[in-house]
């Protein structure tokens, strides 16, 4: 599992590579939340075009850091899903509270940096 | 009907083996000849079993997790057994959201998911026994579909 991140104004935009599952979360979490220690950081995209397997785990993960950014009055944003983890959102209802859009231009215009 | 192959694994309950178990899963179910999706599929539901496996089985302690896999025409099987403490109440685990673990930010799908992704899946356990879960997917032709 890799984990890259960028700044775009208030918007951290975070990249996974590899295979999100409990024994990787971990990682993820802790990189999340390490960028998330600036307090400037309002919004996060997660860009999950190179994420070649996820499992459950991997929402635990994303209502962990929507907890943290809401407190913030932020959004947190989902890019790039294929239909297999696509599915497994669909099942868990987490597009109550993560949108899942088109584009990081999407994204972000949504997030209010343009 | 007729059983065509039969595997066995066993390993410890450690975390590093939940992408292990995944994929020797689907690597043993590829010659049933299945579709990507149905693959990933298989995948998914051996990754939440054993992970259920190794934090709600056996929690902070090691123990080992076995994975039984059995084909038959069109129809694979999978069993995930642990010797852990196995689930007092089998029909709150198996809740959407239901999670004993929320301070580990476990979404509590993993039942769930199994089910999405399987076409049958049945939980047996007794506490302090252990837990079985067995999975059954059927593979193959559309028509064989329709008509099972």
């Amino acid at each position: 599992m890799q984990v890259s991140s960028r700044k775009r104004q208030d918007v951290l935009v975070v990249s996974l590579k590899g295979e999100l599952d409990h024994h990787t979360a971990d990682r993820v979490r802790r990189y999340i939340d390490h960028r998330l220690e600036n307090p400037t950081i309002k919004n996060i995209v997660m860009d999950i075009k190179n994420l070649t397997f996820m499992d459950s785990s991997g929402i635990g993960v994303l209502i962990g850091r929507y907890k943290i950014i809401s407190k913030r009055g932020g959004k947190l944003g989902i890019i790039n899903v294929n239909s297999h983890i696509d599915r497994i959102f669909q099942v868990s209802g987490i597009y109550r509270i993560i949108k899942n859009y088109d584009d990081l231009q999407q994204a972000l215009n949504d997030m209010g940096v343009y | 009907m007729e059983k065509l192959n039969e595997m066995h694994i066993k390993f410890l309950s450690k975390s590093s083996n939940e992408s292990f178990a995944r994929v020797t899963a689907a690597a043993f179910a590829s010659q049933m000849d299945p579709t990507l999706e149905e693959i990933t599929d298989i995948k998914t539901a051996v990754s939440e079993a054993v992970t259920n496996a190794i934090i709600h089985g056996y929690e902070d302690k090691m123990g080992y997790v076995e994975i039984g896999a059995y084909i038959y025409p069109g129809k694979l099987v999978m069993e995930i057994i642990d010797r852990g403490k196995g689930i007092a109440d089998i029909e709150k685990a198996r809740q959407p959201l239901y999670t004993s673990k929320p301070e580990l930010e476990r979404s509590g799908m993993g039942f769930t998911v199994m089910e999405t992704f399987m076409d049958k899946v049945e939980v047996t356990s007794g506490v302090n026994q252990g837990t079985r879960v067995k999975m059954i997917k059927y593979i193959g032709s559309s028509t064989e579909k329709m008509g099972r």
